[in-house]
């Protein structure tokens, strides 16, 4: 009596194995989702805007944050020909980074400045204490980017913020906060305000050692 | 002891078998001993001495029992177990990514790669269209110029007349990422160089990182011969002179 071939457990555990296998491969290559690892959309991120290999000079665990779901990664890189600021998240179809912020860089400028907004709803600050009211939401914003000449040593950045009171918000950075690179001085400040704002960088203003005005940027570059 | 008592000796011996593997060495055993007998009967063993001869060759049911144990090693099952689990997470990725957008056109990317199609695409009332097959190789990408078209647009400043530039761009490693900064926000100009528009991808309504469908239009003078579609970013530059058709005249 000829009997059906058993598979022994070995042999059924590597067949799981190796579909399972197959299956991860085709979502990552063919359909490019289902990344387990932050650094596959970091590279998937590189190829799409192609300006070639970035350097991750800084890379930050945020929390708290409607836009990232609760928690993930904010990571500044760039090389000569662009800064980028990309918000790495944890979806049901694995890490993925939308919308990076792209500074295009290789043009002499002596300053590349860019800014991103996230709002923090009530939900992810949690109650507030005894005595105090709800804020239901905060902003933070995140400005970056790079600076190119050696001369600049602190910024000044404003930016509109729908307020109603017509008064910009301002940010002030020196060198001493930034990341220096062959390629440049990298900075990424992070400021918290009230309230849900939309903000807008209207200008930068770049100073020398002594205090004066090395160059002016109207809004981001 | 029957067979049916000495299968069952051997079975309650068996740790950390499954249901399924239980049922498996079951018939395996019932299998053997079957064969045995019948081997036994065609030698004109009667049915009871042929069933005694053969679980005396079979051996001591514990015996048989911890032996059997060793080929079913704890580790292994759980290995499948782990195999099993990631491939049904796998599998469910799969099918809640067919929702997303872009991501199920395997069959469309690949017809597209091969066979670019300007139907639907064009947004201009033509007057003549030219089928091209000009391409470029931009960084690891490739820009593929399939089709230009004379004829009017609309817009909200009113009708105009001009050139409209099809194209499709992709990685040229199969189902690769393209370069939508680079391939989707390009410059199209006009043959004097009075006029130039935005040719690109609206990266929006077309998600797919893995091919982008291009279109551009820019006003043109009566006997222009050509357009220009150039880039300059990131290192990675180039200028394609793209021949107009030639306008038929009623």
């Amino acid at each position: 009596m000829r009997r059906k071939k058993l598979l022994t457990r070995k042999q059924r555990a590597i067949r799981w194995g190796v579909g399972a296998v197959c299956l991860f491969l085709w979502m990552n290559l063919a359909l490019h989702v289902g990344y387990l690892l932050p650094v596959q959309a970091f590279w998937e991120m590189e190829e799409q805007i192609g300006a070639g290999d970035l350097e991750v000079v800084d890379r930050r665990w945020e929390t708290g944050s409607d836009f990232f779901l609760s928690a993930g990664w904010l990571s500044l890189a760039g090389n000569e020909h662009a800064v980028v600021l990309a918000p790495e998240q944890w979806t049901y179809t694995g890490w993925q980074i939308s919308g990076p912020e792209v500074l295009i860089c290789g043009d002499g400028a002596p300053l590349h400045v860019g800014s991103f907004s996230v709002q923090r709803s009530q939900f992810a600050t949690g109650a507030p204490e005894p005595g105090e009211a709800w804020a239901p939401f905060q902003t933070a914003v995140y400005l970056f980017g790079r600076v190119d000449d050696p001369d600049i040593r602190s910024l000044r950045m404003e930016l509109d913020a729908n307020r109603g009171d017509g008064e910009p918000l301002e940010v002030t950075t020196d060198r001493a906060e930034w990341i220096v690179r062959d390629d440049g001085a990298y900075f990424l400040l992070r400021q918290e305000f009230g309230g849900f704002l939309i903000t807008d960088l209207q200008q930068t203003t770049a100073y020398d050692a002594a205090g004066n005005v090395v160059t002016t940027v109207a809004g981001g570059t | 002891m029957d067979r049916r008592q000495y299968t069952e000796q051997v079975l309650s011996s068996l740790r950390r078998v499954t249901h399924d593997e239980r049922e498996s060495i079951r018939a395996e055993l019932d299998g053997h001993m079957e064969d045995h007998m019948e081997a036994l009967r065609e030698l004109g063993y009667g049915e009871a001495e042929a069933e005694a001869r053969t679980l005396a060759a079979m051996g001591d049911p514990a015996e048989v029992g911890r032996e059997l144990n060793k080929q079913y090693p704890f580790r292994w099952l759980v290995a499948g177990w782990v195999a099993k689990a990631l491939a049904v997470v796998f599998l469910c990725l799969l099918v809640l990514s067919l929702f997303s957008p872009g991501s199920d056109r395997v069959a469309g990317y690949v017809s597209e790669r091969l066979h670019p199609s300007g139907e639907g695409r064009s947004e201009i009332t033509q007057t003549a269209v030219l089928q091209l097959d000009i391409r470029e190789q931009v960084g690891d990408d490739e820009l593929r110029i399939y089709q230009v078209a004379l004829g009017e647009q609309e817009t909200e400043t009113g009708t105009k007349t001009g050139a409209e530039v099809l194209a499709v761009a992709y990685d040229q490693t199969l189902f690769g990422t393209v370069s939508s900064w680079v391939l989707g926000d390009m410059t199209l100009e006009n043959q004097s160089g009075t006029q130039t528009a935005w040719c690109g991808c609206d990266t929006l309504l077309n998600p797919d990182p893995r091919i982008l469908f291009i279109r551009g239009f820019v006003e043109t003078a009566p006997g222009d011969t050509y357009v220009t579609l150039s880039q300059d970013r990131f290192g990675q530059s180039f200028s394609l002179r793209i021949p107009l058709p030639e306008e038929v005249t009623p």
